[in-house]
């Protein structure tokens, strides 16, 4: 049960930090305006309309007022059916890539490590423009549009944004599993198991993935807000029209707490669902 | 001097060093001797036809030009000490702070410090390019739409440097907070060492401990982070450039085909990144990729630079831990001798004997 209270007050003290920040969005507004009187009352105009939803409404460019839930709900399912994939698309890549990494020999693998920690910080940038340059250059040899480059109203696109957006994290991801693998290899309980006949393969699945799970877990939050981050300027260089854009858009203080607690909180409850299954099998309390 | 005497035989360590300060000696250079003055390209000829402003490198080495006629190798080299001394300064900025808040979280009381670590974790959960771009979209000069003379008109908010002001503090501020908590971690990571305890047993004060036993640990850990903190910063100001906010402020400016363009003054990279990013859905493709192209082998020298840290200081803790078992050895073989050098004389003895 304290676990729980422990549990729901991180929610509570992230929400309260999100409504923080994006009060103080509110003070730049058009010229900053730095004074408590105006801050506390951007926050408490913040919580009031979190208790009559009414109040979240968005003034468009033509003056009229518009609630926002006449167009929030698809926006923030379309970017959430890209984050997700994407997180769990990245963290497949890099299971995967890590164990054929460690089927290759010693020496190749600590070349691959370090190769691996050299190219996690390539900006998601380039990445973005290696694929649209390719496709360009691919539409404009043959004439074949290999996927659409820019999402449209009528057609958003899922595929590509959801693999570009994971590459970079898939890196990232690798480069921890890597390090954490090879640490593990060294342990005593490798050779022993390695000594009674076991395969890499059946080593690797049922051992070493499972002893650094708990590690991979702390590590991923830091990862996971680098995807946060690079989905902003994806959704800008992908046209894709998400939240992050309707943010832009409206910059309203009110609206972008909420929205921004409604993004936390699929990733929260993941997070919760994980730190759960893995005080369970492995009798690990994380914290995170 | 051991630590910077290592780090000197790490040949990716001197590559990457040398790449930086390389670069930024050079600009600075160009700078303090010609002014960063950016030559245009002369019209340039193919077959005695005159060919249009944005050259390729081929057309003209080597790296061509822009719209405006501008010579895109120059542009970047003036660029690249903004560039540097901005994520410097940024860095510098995100890290110095937190190291003093941090020391004083970790001698917060427990409860505090659990409320201030989940709040700042709330930074964490706000895309931070969003946050920074909210921020700082007032500097951008607005363009009104004047209707008397039909055209629109930019009106400068503030200063350049004011500006300047207002961009680095944004960007470093943002991050004084969850860094603060990551230093105060590390200090409770040192604290939970054995000599910690022995030393306060031993009577040393708070002072003393940070002085004498945790500077040593943290301040190569303060080096990696804000080597980590210049990294993030860069790919910070390229999405930024993305999104038109360039250091130093922008004009908009007509270029030959008479669009109008937004133009960092300054020229950092990420603002170079920002300006001609568009140019990849033209015709002319590779200007988008010079400035990012250049980001990239930054960004990948100073990875270099912290691989090789991390290196050094891995050895050092193996020469260390080598150190100790030595002792303990030592320690052994100490305790040992009623046995072991009994035995051996003994056993001379009798092979005297017979």
């Amino acid at each position: 049960m304290k676990w729980m209270t422990v549990i729901l007050s991180k929610f509570l003290l992230v929400s309260i930090g999100l409504i923080l920040l994006s009060a103080f969005t509110g003070l730049f507004r058009d010229q900053p305006q730095l004074e408590w009187g105006l801050y506390i009352e951007s926050v408490s105009h913040i919580l009031q309309s979190f208790i009559r939803p009414d109040l979240l409404t968005v003034t468009s460019l033509s003056g009229h007022e518009h609630q926002i839930f006449e167009s929030f709900w698809p926006l923030y399912q379309y970017s959430l059916l890209i984050f997700l994939p994407a997180l769990f698309l990245s963290i497949g890549l890099s299971v995967l890539l890590s164990y054929l990494t460690i089927l290759l020999p010693d020496k190749i693998r600590f070349r691959i490590t370090q190769v691996a920690a050299l190219l996690e910080s390539t900006p998601d940038l380039l990445i973005i423009l290696v694929i649209q340059a390719t496709i360009l250059a691919v539409l404009k040899e043959s004439g074949i549009l290999l996927f659409s480059v820019a999402a449209t109203a009528q057609n958003p696109s899922y595929v590509l944004p959801i693999v570009a957006l994971s590459l970079i994290p898939a890196l990232m991801f690798y480069k921890v599993t890597l390090f954490l693998v090879n640490d593990e290899l060294k342990k005593p309980y490798v050779e022993l198991a390695r000594g009674q006949g076991f395969s890499t393969t059946s080593i690797f699945f049922s051992h070493i993935f499972r002893n650094i799970t708990p590690s991979f877990f702390t590590h991923s939050k830091a990862i996971l807000l680098i995807l946060l981050s690079s989905m902003f300027v994806f959704e800008r260089l992908f046209n894709i029209s998400g939240l992050f854009t309707y943010l832009i858009r409206y910059p309203e203080p009110n609206v972008i707490a909420f929205a921004l607690i409604l993004f936390y909180v699929p990733i929260f409850l993941l997070y919760m669902l994980f730190s759960v299954l893995i005080a369970r099998t492995t009798g690990q309390r994380l914290e995170w | 001097m051991s630590l910077v005497k290592r780090l000197s035989q790490k040949k990716i360590f001197v590559a990457g060093f040398t790449f930086i300060s390389l670069l930024f000696l050079t600009s600075m250079g160009y700078y303090l001797f010609f002014d960063d003055y950016i030559p245009k390209v002369p019209l340039q000829y193919e077959n005695g036809r005159p060919l249009h402003a944005p050259y390729s490198g081929a057309d003209f080495p080597p790296l061509g030009s822009d719209t405006f006629g501008r010579n895109a190798a120059f542009v970047l080299l003036v660029g690249a000490k903004y560039t540097i001394l901005a994520g410097l300064a940024i860095a510098f900025f995100r890290v110095v702070p937190a190291v003093v808040i941090g020391i004083a979280l970790h001698y917060c009381p427990p409860f505090l410090q659990r409320v201030v670590k989940n709040i700042a974790d709330a930074v964490n959960y706000f895309p931070i390019t969003l946050f920074a771009f909210l921020l700082l979209l007032w500097i951008e000069p607005s363009s009104l739409f004047n209707p008397t003379t039909g055209t629109f008109e930019t009106e400068e908010r503030i200063g350049i440097w004011s500006a300047l002001f207002v961009y680095i503090s944004v960007l470093s501020f943002i991050f004084v907070p969850a860094n603060s908590v990551l230093i105060a971690n590390e200090i409770k990571a040192v604290y939970r060492k054995e000599f910690i305890a022995s030393s306060i047993t031993l009577g040393a004060g708070k002072w003393r401990i940070l002085t004498k036993h945790i500077k040593p640990y943290l301040v190569p850990q303060v080096f990696l982070i804000s080597m980590r903190e210049f990294i993030q910063t860069l790919i910070l100001m390229a999405h930024l450039g993305v999104f038109l906010i360039f250091i130093g402020g922008s004009v908009s400016m007509k270029d030959i085909f008479d669009v109008s363009r937004t133009i960092s003054i300054s020229s950092e990279w990420g603002g170079t990144l920002g300006m001609w990013w568009s140019y990849l859905y033209t015709s002319y493709p590779w200007l988008a990729a010079y400035p990012l192209i250049l980001l990239t082998l930054l960004i990948v020298a100073v990875k270099c630079m912290m691989l090789s840290i991390e290196q050094v200081l891995a050895e050092e803790n193996q020469v260390v831990l080598e150190k100790e078992t030595n002792l303990h050895e030592m320690n052994l073989a100490d305790s040992r001798p009623a046995f072991q050098l009994l035995y051996p004389t003994k056993i001379k003895e009798i092979k005297n004997d017979s």
